[in-house]
């Protein structure tokens, strides 16, 4: 047996995000509405108050708090924290991949290269359920045997990449945006810890090779880097502003990487 | 005299990746259709002047990237809007099983002042592919059980029934907005004119 500990990831409710550096997202940290806009929401809110009894108001409040922290347990993309990929169950044709991540990107190599937007195409939520379940109890499963569709299969890789402790750190995403300013992105990945740098190189090297076949399913380079880089470049924007600002280059770096795979992950000349 | 200012209108189009949120918005604003497959970015918008009931309304119609791609930034989206519209893909059923959790999402986000009567417009796209002759069952269902919400099924592709649901968009949204004015505006205060105020000397 290559893999006798169960897969610690997954599903969602399970992980536990433990760090703090997360920005709250603050509603007034926006410039986004318009003026006439603003004093709209600033009148909603006084006839609130004076239409709502202070108890139901107050219930209103609860409930919102409630909700607001289910979401931020569940939600991608922001915590340093979740699941370690250290302590995944390794491949056993690669002690620096997880199990996980491999049967589910030769799943995806094997089915789901005529599917029309595989990786922008979400999966069926039923699905995606089902499977997270399984893989919970075996990470080397025979997803065959489940009669799933291909797209459930990269929803569920990707949150478990947005889930999952981040690919690229967060401490070097400003050292990678100016690196890619200048091109030269390869002097930070160098900086990954080698395990991260290898489960990037692994999935980088497999959008290469979905990219490939874009005829049969129109995901090109640029396609997947634009469904995929929230997922391996996980910046928090706090605020409508600085996503406006922040989204033109993230994707050409997910982009440039798909494209010069060989370059940055294989030792082999820029194309 | 038009004494009010000209309505500026906010629109939310929400679906599933690949419905055709931004083919809906492109047909309906700029009349093109595009057959080049792109993902979109992150959100943007485009605005469209319309008339309706005899007043010119501007629609900011705000075209997003599916599949919570940023989660995080919904109630900056989200806020203020006056319609929603949630698009899915007449081909593809699970796309429809996604509509409840896109108006969970929004109503959640953007926490309109009346959860129950915010208006939505519900848009089976891509009936170019499988046109039929009855509107789907199942989501007329789901509509009329959802309050205010209409229904239409589109093609972005040929633009059939593009401008009639939008039509319903923008008249629902200027009804919301109007309601809400109301709403903040109850009644206007009457200030008695006062003509025996005298204007000679100084008052202290």
């Amino acid at each position: 047996m290559g893999c006798t500990a169960s897969v610690q990831v997954l599903p969602y409710s399970t992980i536990k995000k433990t760090n703090s550096n997360q920005q709250p997202v603050n509603p007034d940290d926006n410039n986004l509405q318009q003026e006439n806009q603003q004093s709209k929401d600033n009148n909603v809110n006084e006839s609130k108050d004076n239409k709502v009894t202070e108890q139901e108001r107050r219930q209103r409040e609860q409930q919102k708090q409630q909700k607001k922290t289910t979401k931020k347990s569940r939600s991608s993309g922001t915590s340093e924290g979740g699941i370690r990929l250290a302590e995944c169950s390794m491949s056993s044709n690669n002690p620096s991949l997880p199990q996980f991540i491999e049967t589910c990107v030769e799943y995806i190599e094997a089915e789901g290269m005529n599917t029309e937007g595989i990786y922008r195409i979400p999966g069926n939520k039923a699905q995606v359920d089902l499977l997270q379940n399984k893989f919970q109890e075996d990470p080397n499963l025979d997803i065959l045997s489940l009669e799933i569709q291909v797209n459930a299969v990269a929803t569920v890789l990707k949150t478990f990449l947005k889930e999952s402790e981040p690919l690229i750190p967060f401490s070097l995403h400003d050292e990678l945006l100016e690196a890619a300013e200048k091109k030269n992105e390869e002097g930070v990945l160098q900086k990954l810890h080698p395990l991260n740098w290898e489960v990037l190189k692994y999935f980088i090297t497999h959008l290469n090779r979905v990219s490939k076949q874009k005829e049969n399913h129109n995901m090109d380079s640029r396609n997947l880097a634009l469904c995929l880089w929230p997922t391996i470049i996980r910046i928090d924007f706090s605020s409508y502003d600085k996503m406006a600002q922040g989204t033109r280059i993230p994707p050409e770096i997910v982009q440039t990487l798909i494209d010069q795979y060989g370059f940055f992950f294989h030792g082999e000349n820029e194309v | 005299m038009e004494t009010r200012k000209r309505a500026f209108l906010k629109v939310i189009i929400l679906g599933d990746s690949g419905v055709g949120k931004t083919s809906l918005m492109n047909q309906y604003v700029n009349r093109r259709f595009s057959n080049e497959y792109k993902a979109t970015i992150g959100a943007d918008f485009l605005t469209r002047d319309v008339t309706v009931d005899n007043k010119l309304v501007t629609l900011q119609i705000w075209d997003t990237a599916g599949q919570e791609r940023f989660a995080s930034l919904g109630v900056a989206f989200y806020r203020g809007a006056d319609c929603c519209v949630l698009v899915y893909d007449v081909t593809a059923p699970n796309t429809m099983d996604s509509l409840d959790a896109w108006r969970n999402e929004f109503l959640e986000q953007a926490d309109p002042l009346h959860h129950d009567e915010f208006p939505f417009v519900v848009i089976g796209n891509k009936t170019d592919i499988q046109a039929k002759s009855e509107k789907n069952s199942v989501t007329q269902s789901w509509c009329s059980g959802k309050g205010n919400v209409s229904y239409f099924e589109t093609s972005a592709k040929n633009g059939s029934r593009v401008e009639e649901a939008f039509q319903t968009v923008a008249q629902k949204a200027l009804e919301q907005d109007t309601e809400l004015t109301k709403e903040a505006y109850p009644s206007p205060i009457q200030l008695p004119q006062d003509n025996n105020k005298s204007h000679e000397g100084c008052s202290c």
